[in-house]
């Protein structure tokens, strides 16, 4: 059984339609993360989920029970979930204590030992049990909401682009962090994100979303490796398009006749290309390097081909490559390939 | 963002009606009596002399609030002047003096002064904070890198000043002078005390004369034209031009202008200036206090005064909080075209003097509603309706303290809307709520003209007793009094001073 099942949502903000039937389903104890751009939809898709607002069609079953039955549907405190808002909203007038036992009922037995162990579950030293929110990093507010959301032992956590708010630097740490309680609690746990690598490293199955619906469901490692289309690739990390001209399971484009990743029909299609599918190479199709930017261990070149078409490509960061020069390249591995529209 | 509930707007709509009841009641009577009957109230040589005087003592007041406003605003935020945040509390210090009382006080010292130039003399002292207060705010705001930028585009001081600086000041500055022109069509205490006829004080002599009589209610009409073109007047100036507020990320301190040598006289200056604002009114009221004879002093006839003044103010202060709530919730957490229009209402009810509010529930009351005539409840009515937009202010700021994301979670965790509310929104709202309070419960108490006409006959309140002390020009037996009124306004003033040194500290 799914411990979260969602069948044709639909939602409008007056005449704007944000959900367009929207389906997807948990399995118990797994991490689905939600991708997409900004304003497709998925963050109403999480508050319809939690309870905050009505879907004008469709069903949310949670745990096997439908949550958006009647005419106002299950109210949020009933329906068994743990939310963490994009920004924690933490309590401000109430001590990271009183946060994380906010949700806790008299008749929670020991409800101070339940603190302790979630402060040390999300790796917080108990000390700062005593503190306002206020005199947290973001990053630890996270952590905080996170365990607050935890508490209650709910059936389904609900993340709304929670690192979004942090650096760079605390978001690793934060992420891993979060990850991690998530899997001791042994969690059902759905994620909204924008972020691919957020997505990517957290997720057990990915669910694409583009204009109010799922294009694409799927184990992470699948979806990576075989996005739907052409959005959906570009969405799960940068590349290059390129025209080609498909024939015989041969993509023949700028860079040369390129084996295909997968079967495609003959015709006009776009190939998509990774970066670290292209390497400098003697054998390979003449470029000019035409940008250079050092990143330490490796150096992104941007190269153009001779037909005018520009591409970013990884080189070795230990050799200096002047722009003008001229270099080879070369594709390694089968190619993503799309029919052209 | 989700739609109001019905039951939501259901608390919300006759709020606004209510506090519209002034404006809509004159709005009918004048169409009720017709042109016929309004022409010869109006187009009469009294009506024109009236509407000089009040645009006269407009115009002079206004402009000199805002230029000491500003100037003052300048010093305190721009240049090395020594003890600077003293000086924003002791430049606000006129706001714990009603006017009435300055001009008891002006009248003292300089027993032949009146007119023009004594009304505005007294009602520049009185007002300046109240452009003061805002620009200093708006200073305080300026990123200073906009003006240094100028300057290295090769502009000199003043231009700068003139070009980049004025501008952004411009909403401030014009909410200001008009917080100003609309306290001087309201103003009838200070005016009456310095024999210069405005509309407020020929209103309400003819409602002494006449009661609530048709030409007193035309002359009420004239003066709600004049607010409303005030308030238009303001709008279009101001233009679309608005939002003066910054991006993300703090602004550099602006670099202080160095007084150098001018230092001593600044100070001495604005040291004069105080002497005016805040000597003038203490030297006399201590000197009229020698003369207070001890049965003034009696706790028979002080205390009930203090009393029913405290009673009065509690009633407004829980109405206006418990009216108000809905109505900045509503704005807060639904903004919306409808809910703009109603917070509005509320807004414009109150840019009404207290004087026509007053003279539109008595009028309202003797035809429709003869049982609430020269009762409490109706007095309560009238300070609700001049004093909520005072609350919402304070609601709309608290309400803000509380987003909706916290009630989000605290759903998400388990607990009802109405616990929801208990243990998350009420705990953080309620320092708001009660500085909402406190600003209506201190207005009332140092209101004067609304409680003349409405307060129940033989309600003494500390503003009706100064009142008619000095009206009898018994100026020791108005002393007690006044010094009342003045400790009442101190934390008013103290939580104006506050609001709008807070947003940008």
């Amino acid at each position: 059984m799914s411990a979260l099942s969602i069948r044709g949502l639909h939602k409008r903000y007056g005449r704007v339609p944000v959900l367009t039937g929207a389906a997807l389903d948990v399995a118990a104890g797994t991490t689905t993360a939600i991708l997409g751009p900004s304003g497709c939809g998925k963050t109403t898709l999480l508050r319809l989920v939690a309870g905050f607002d009505r879907p004008d069609a469709g069903t949310v079953a949670i745990a096997g029970r439908e949550v958006t039955a009647g005419r106002r549907g299950l109210p949020p405190e009933r329906r068994d979930i743990g939310y963490v808002a994009q920004e924690g909203a933490l309590f401000p007038h109430l001590t990271v204590y009183a946060n994380i036992a906010y949700g806790l009922t008299r008749r929670t037995a020991n409800a101070k030992a339940r603190v302790t162990e979630l402060l040390e579950l999300v790796s917080l030293d108990p000390a700062l049990a005593r503190r306002h929110p206020h005199e947290l990093s973001g990053g630890q507010q996270q952590r905080v909401a996170l365990a607050r959301a935890l508490a209650r032992r709910p059936a389904l956590v609900l993340l709304d682009e929670p690192f979004s708010s942090l650096d760079t630097a605390l978001r690793a740490a934060t992420r891993t962090a979060v990850a991690n309680a998530l899997r001791a609690e042994g969690v059902t746990t759905l994620l909204v994100t924008h972020d691919q690598a957020e997505a990517l490293s957290m997720a057990d199955q990915v669910a694409v979303m583009t204009g109010g619906t799922f294009t694409q469901t799927g184990p992470a490692r699948d979806v990576y490796a075989r996005p739907a289309d052409l959005a959906t690739a570009r969405l799960l990390g940068p590349g290059t398009t390129l025209p080609a001209r498909i024939t015989a399971g041969t993509a023949a484009c700028a860079l040369g006749p390129l084996p295909l990743a997968e079967p495609r029909p003959d015709g006009e299609a776009h190939v998509f290309i990774r970066p670290d599918q292209l390497r400098l190479s003697p054998e390979g199709t003449q470029a000019t390097v035409r940008a250079a930017e050092f990143l330490g261990a490796d150096t992104v070149l941007t190269l153009e081909l001779p037909d005018g078409s520009t591409m970013q490509a990884r080189a070795d960061g230990t050799v200096t490559h002047a722009i003008g020069t001229a270099v080879h390249v070369a594709v390694t591995g089968g190619v993503l390939a799309y029919p052209a529209a | 963002m989700v739609k109001p509930s019905p039951r939501l707007l259901a608390l919300c709509v006759p709020v606004a009606v209510f506090a519209a009841i002034p404006l809509l009641y004159i709005a009918f009577y004048t169409a009720q009596v017709g042109w016929a009957g309004i022409r010869p109230l109006v187009f009469r040589p009294l009506i024109a002399e009236l509407l000089g005087n009040t645009l006269a003592l407009c115009a002079t007041a206004t402009a000199g609030c805002m230029v000491l406003g500003t100037a003052l605003a300048w010093l305190v935020e721009r240049t090395s002047l020594p003890g600077r945040s003293a000086w924003l509390a002791l430049l606000s210090a006129p706001l714990t003096i009603p006017a009435f009382i300055n001009s008891y006080a002006w009248i003292t010292v300089r027993p032949g002064l009146h007119g023009l130039a004594g009304s505005t003399l007294v009602a520049t002292l009185s007002y300046y904070p109240f452009v003061l207060l805002p620009v200093a705010a708006a200073v305080r705001g300026l990123d200073p890198a906009a003006e240094e930028s100028a300057r290295s585009l090769g502009s000199g001081p003043v231009a700068v000043f003139a070009r980049v600086a004025l501008p952004r000041l411009r909403p401030a500055l014009l909410g200001g002078a008009l917080l100003v022109a609309l306290h001087l069509l309201a103003e009838y205490g200070a005016i009456e005390q310095l024999r210069y006829p405005t509309f407020a004080t020929a209103i309400i002599a003819q409602y002494q004369s006449t009661f609530a009589s048709t030409a007193a209610n035309v002359l009420a009409a004239v003066l709600v034209l004049c607010c409303l073109a005030f308030v238009t007047l303001e709008v279009l100036v101001r233009g679309r031009a608005r939002t003066a507020r910054l991006g993300a990320g703090a602004p550099r301190p602006a670099v202080r202008a160095s007084l150098g040598p001018w230092t001593g006289p600044v100070l001495l200056a604005l040291l004069g200036l105080l002497g005016l604002a805040i000597g003038v009114p203490a030297y006399s009221v201590g000197h009229w206090l020698t003369f207070t004879t001890a049965d003034a002093w009696a706790p028979g006839v002080l205390l009930p005064t203090l009393g029913s003044t405290a009673r009065l103010g509690a009633l407004a202060a829980a109405v206006a909080v418990v009216a108000g709530f809905p109505l900045a919730w509503l704005a807060v957490r639904h903004r919306g075209g409808l809910t703009t229009v109603l917070e509005r209402s509320t807004y414009l009810a109150s840019a009404v003097p207290g004087v026509v509010v007053g003279l539109a529930l008595v009028s309202a009351a003797i035809r429709y509603t003869r049982p609430l005539y020269q009762t409490t409840a109706l007095a309560v009515a009238a300070y609700v309706m001049l004093f909520l937009p005072r609350a919402m202010v304070s609601l709309r700021s608290a309400i803000g303290q509380a987003p909706p994301a916290l009630d989000e979670a605290s759903r998400a965790l388990g607990r009802t809307a109405l616990d929801t509310f208990r243990r998350v929104t009420l705990p953080l709202t309620a320092p708001g709520i009660l500085a909402a309070a406190a600003l209506v419960f201190l207005a009332v108490s140092t209101e004067l003209t609304a409680t003349l006409l409405l307060a129940p006959t033989g309600t003494r309140t500390l503003a009706t007793e100064f009142w008619s002390a000095t009206s009898e020009i018994d100026y020791p037996r108005a002393a007690p009094y006044a010094v009342g009124l003045i400790l009442l306004s101190v934390p008013a003033a103290y939580l104006l001073l506050r609001q709008s040194t807070k947003g940008t500290s």
